[in-house]
């Protein structure tokens, strides 16, 4: 999910990481919603709002709501940053800093929350700036890795394209190309897994409060976990035949490659 | 190391702006706080073509129902989020605190909670909306005015 970036990436990759993420962002935007009336991650609305401000004049209102912009460009900002400038030493860990950072947003949000919260303006206007920083974190890291076809923390753009996507599988040659049936797949998969995640976070929030952070915390810890257990089981079993004298299961191949070729010469 | 700077720069010019609005606006929260008296309750029907403004004490006995500050004619909000409803012969302790980006007030007492959109606030006017099913579907709206 994290390793592969751009174009290596596979259609596997993107779901698995898209259906992930998107959860998230569903559980996030709408435990803000309810903790704090407001959403972490409608960035369009957050315009309009703003735009809506200054017609009026609140001055306190349109400083909030441009915090809120700001940040939310800052985490995309600092995720991509991450990505093209710490992946040549270690794409893994590239890929996985944005993700390690949201989780410490989301966290330290459910446990300010859970124990310290007296619900002044100050602190609800703090903690939802936290969360819009952690929200562009995760579609700054998504959309960058996915070559821009994961994007999971609002649905505007998904909802255009598969439109977009349904209109032209009304064409018999569009409908049997395999790339779109799978992008439509992605975008479909993306939907319904935010979906998803707002409803259990709409659940949920009743018995957990603030603790659906905790969980949102859970399933990025998965995401990270998922490739790091692939990288370092592998590395491991490989040291491991190493020193018992096994070679190496892509040697093997070049062998048989060889012995292939020197026959057929 | 131009492009560093440009990035600094750029950085700080947008902090800077957010600062400068933080000091020229004033928190709701202590907008809010001092003595309110409610001057009018205004109700649109959203089910009627043809919105019906309603006298003040009928929409009152209306919309307000069902609502913990039914029988309130004075609001005092107090910095520790005390707010003290007076009526007449009526007194009721809430817990009062402003939620989104200032323009939301949620009431509380006991278990239950109340929220009203806080559409205009200034020193001397503070104007409430609220949603209300009871008997009719619409919009009401109280406006109140700094004792």
């Amino acid at each position: 999910m994290l390793r592969k970036y751009s174009s290596s990436r596979t259609h596997s990759d993107n779901l698995k990481l898209g259906s992930l993420s998107a959860f998230a962002a569903g559980m996030v935007n709408i435990g803000s919603l309810l903790l704090f009336f407001s959403f972490s991650s409608n960035i369009t609305g957050h315009y309009a709002i703003l735009a809506s401000e200054i017609v009026k004049g609140n001055y306190y209102q349109i400083g909030v709501v441009l915090t809120w912009l700001f940040l939310f460009f800052l985490g995309s900002f600092v995720a991509n940053l991450s990505v093209i400038h710490l992946s040549p030493k270690n794409r893994y860990w590239a890929h996985a800093l944005p993700l390690l950072l949201e989780i410490i947003c989301l966290l330290s949000v459910g446990l300010y929350g859970e124990f310290l919260y007296k619900e002044t303006l100050i602190e609800t206007e703090v903690l939802l700036s936290i969360m819009l920083f952690a929200m562009g974190l995760q579609n700054g890291l998504t959309a960058s890795i996915s070559n821009f076809s994961v994007k999971t923390t609002h649905l505007t753009g998904t909802t255009t394209d598969l439109g977009i996507l349904f209109s032209l599988f009304t064409k018999k040659e569009y409908r049997n190309q395999k790339i779109l049936q799978e992008k439509a797949v992605l975008l479909l998969t993306i939907t319904s897994s935010y979906m998803l995640g707002a409803l259990s976070s709409g659940l949920a929030y009743t018995v957990l409060g603030f603790r659906i952070f905790h969980l949102v915390s859970l399933v990025l810890i998965a995401i990270i976990a998922y490739d790091g257990s692939k990288l370092y089981v592998k590395q491991f079993w490989r040291k491991r035949n190493l020193k018992n004298g096994v070679p190496p299961r892509n040697s093997l191949i070049t062998l048989e490659t060889k012995k292939e070729r020197s026959i057929a010469s | 190391m131009k492009t560093l700077a440009r990035y600094s720069m750029i950085l700080g010019l947008s902090v800077l702006l957010i600062v400068i609005l933080a000091c020229q606006a004033t928190n709701p929260e202590n907008l809010m706080e001092g003595k309110w008296k409610e001057c009018r309750w205004e109700y649109e029907r959203s089910d009627l073509q043809l919105s019906v403004k309603q006298s003040s004490e009928t929409v009152k006995a209306i919309a307000g129902e069902n609502l913990m500050i039914h029988k309130a004619e004075q609001w005092c909000f107090y910095p520790n989020g005390l707010l003290r409803l007076h009526g007449a012969s009526y007194t009721r302790d809430l817990h009062w605190a402003i939620k989104g980006r200032g323009n939301i007030l949620e009431l509380k007492y006991g278990t239950i909670i109340e929220h009203y959109q806080l559409s205009q606030l200034t020193p001397k006017k503070l104007v409430l909306n609220f949603e209300t099913e009871t008997q009719m579907r619409g919009i009401a709206r109280l406006t109140f005015e700094r004792i």
